[in-house]
């Protein structure tokens, strides 16, 4: 009988200790959430009238309209590896495309290493390109475990990039591809692939400096 | 007689003010919410607006929404925080998705088993830690079996502890603030850990009432 009351005791005590501070911390958060603490909002409401404040969000709303792109535009989601031309709210085009891998290349017993994601963030169309020419980088070499040639003509490949080429900064392209089955999918160095009859009549559509969104 | 009308003008005249006041508070808030916006739409980076009166979460880069992510439930604990742009500091995960390296001369292009970093590698739930204390936990909203006692033991756990940080907080006199999110289900939230990088800038809006 006396060994059960002191394990009962010896629960009992923790498990008060443990609801005190149970109850005192609910306290808090209840304390914290009725808002006593400032968080600078109660500033603006007592400073200025409802009409005031109307009128600066309509000027505000128009300002923040502003900063969007008039003309088309392109949005390029990379986790769906989707491509959207855009006008205003609506979509002109929607494309099915493949974006970077997401991988690491290290140069055997080099010093170099790249990462081949899509660039994310704001970008325009820096260049337009028919036919364009691939001119292979060092990485596309030692990706094949094969030697990086020295002489410049053995980089030279007409074939990868499809039909048209939309250059966007620092060697990244939106290009065609010869791997159709693979659109859909991360599966690029970087660049965005994208189908002959979408890449097409996005080349149609959109001129230098269209504004391409990555995310 | 009178004096019921009285009243009724009384109680009348107080709920109209109390609706001009109301009024009055979301034009304030919504005036904070435009001018942390505009800041941040003026650069060339995307950034981030939870909305909590409007139950989404969107992505935006100078004012044009690039994807849109809805709020099914929210969760909250702690202060109100101000309206303003926060950079998000740390994305941790259970299980976070890990780069694979490539093997020289191992090129696998056109395999069925690619093995690339893709949503489906994303974790599905995470926490989002910003400045100020503000922790805020992403979950699908599931009706599995075990993912649904996973969220029970999670919820069990966060309630139990929650008194105990409130407490341990307030007495080195730091803000916190607790968020759960639940998203429709397990693309939308790898979608939005693809999408939501460290660093990236984000307003949280969460109206006064």
């Amino acid at each position: 009988m006396t060994k059960k009351r002191v394990i009962l005791r010896a629960l009992l005590g923790p498990a008060i200790v443990w609801a005190c501070l149970e109850i005192a911390g609910y306290s808090v958060l209840i304390f914290r959430q009725s808002g006593k603490a400032s968080d600078g909002r109660e500033k603006v409401v007592g400073e200025q009238s409802l009409s005031v404040l109307q009128a600066k969000n309509r000027q505000l709303a128009e300002r923040l309209k502003s900063y969007s792109p008039y003309s088309s535009y392109i949005l390029v989601d990379t986790a769906e590896n989707r491509l959207y031309l855009k006008q205003g709210t609506k979509v002109l085009r929607e494309a099915v495309v493949s974006c970077g891998s997401g991988e690491i290349l290290e140069e055997p017993g080099g010093k170099r290493k790249w990462l081949f994601d899509t660039p994310r963030g704001e970008f325009s169309v820096q260049s337009k390109l028919v036919d364009p020419t691939w001119i292979k980088p060092d990485w596309a070499f030692i990706e094949e475990g094969e030697k990086v040639p020295k002489n410049f003509n053995d980089r030279i490949d007409r074939d990868t990039l499809g039909d048209f080429a939309l250059g966007f900064g620092n060697g990244y392209f939106i290009h065609g591809t010869l791997y159709t089955r693979l659109l859909g999918r991360n599966v690029t160095h970087g660049c965005i692939r994208v189908g002959d009859a979408d890449l097409k009549a996005i080349f149609q559509k959109a001129g230098l400096g269209t504004k391409i969104y990555i995310f | 007689m009178r004096k019921k009308i009285a009243w009724i003008v009384i109680l009348l005249s107080w709920l109209t003010a109390a609706a001009a006041a109301d009024e009055k508070t979301k034009a304030a808030e919504q005036n904070k919410l435009l001018e942390a916006e505009l800041a941040l739409a003026k650069t060339s980076a995307s950034y981030l607006i939870m909305d909590f009166a409007e139950k989404s979460i969107s992505l935006k880069s100078r004012g044009i929404v690039l994807k849109k992510w809805e709020i099914r439930k929210a969760g909250f604990w702690g202060q109100l925080f101000p309206i303003k742009a926060l950079e998000l500091l740390k994305k941790s995960a259970w299980f976070p998705a890990k780069r694979k390296n490539i093997v020289p001369g191992k090129e696998a292009q056109g395999d069925v088993d690619l093995e690339v970093l893709e949503l489906k590698e994303m974790p599905s739930r995470y926490r989002l830690t910003f400045p100020d204390g503000i922790d805020i936990s992403i979950r699908p909203r599931t009706r599995k079996f075990f993912a649904s006692l996973g969220t029970i033991g999670t919820s069990i756990g966060r309630l139990t502890l929650l008194p105990l940080k409130a407490i341990w907080v307030s007495m080195r006199k730091e803000r916190f603030t607790e968020i759960e999110l639940v998203l429709t289900n397990e693309k939308e939230t790898k979608g939005l850990y693809w999408s939501f990088l460290e660093g990236q800038s984000c307003i949280i809006y969460r109206p006064k009432k």
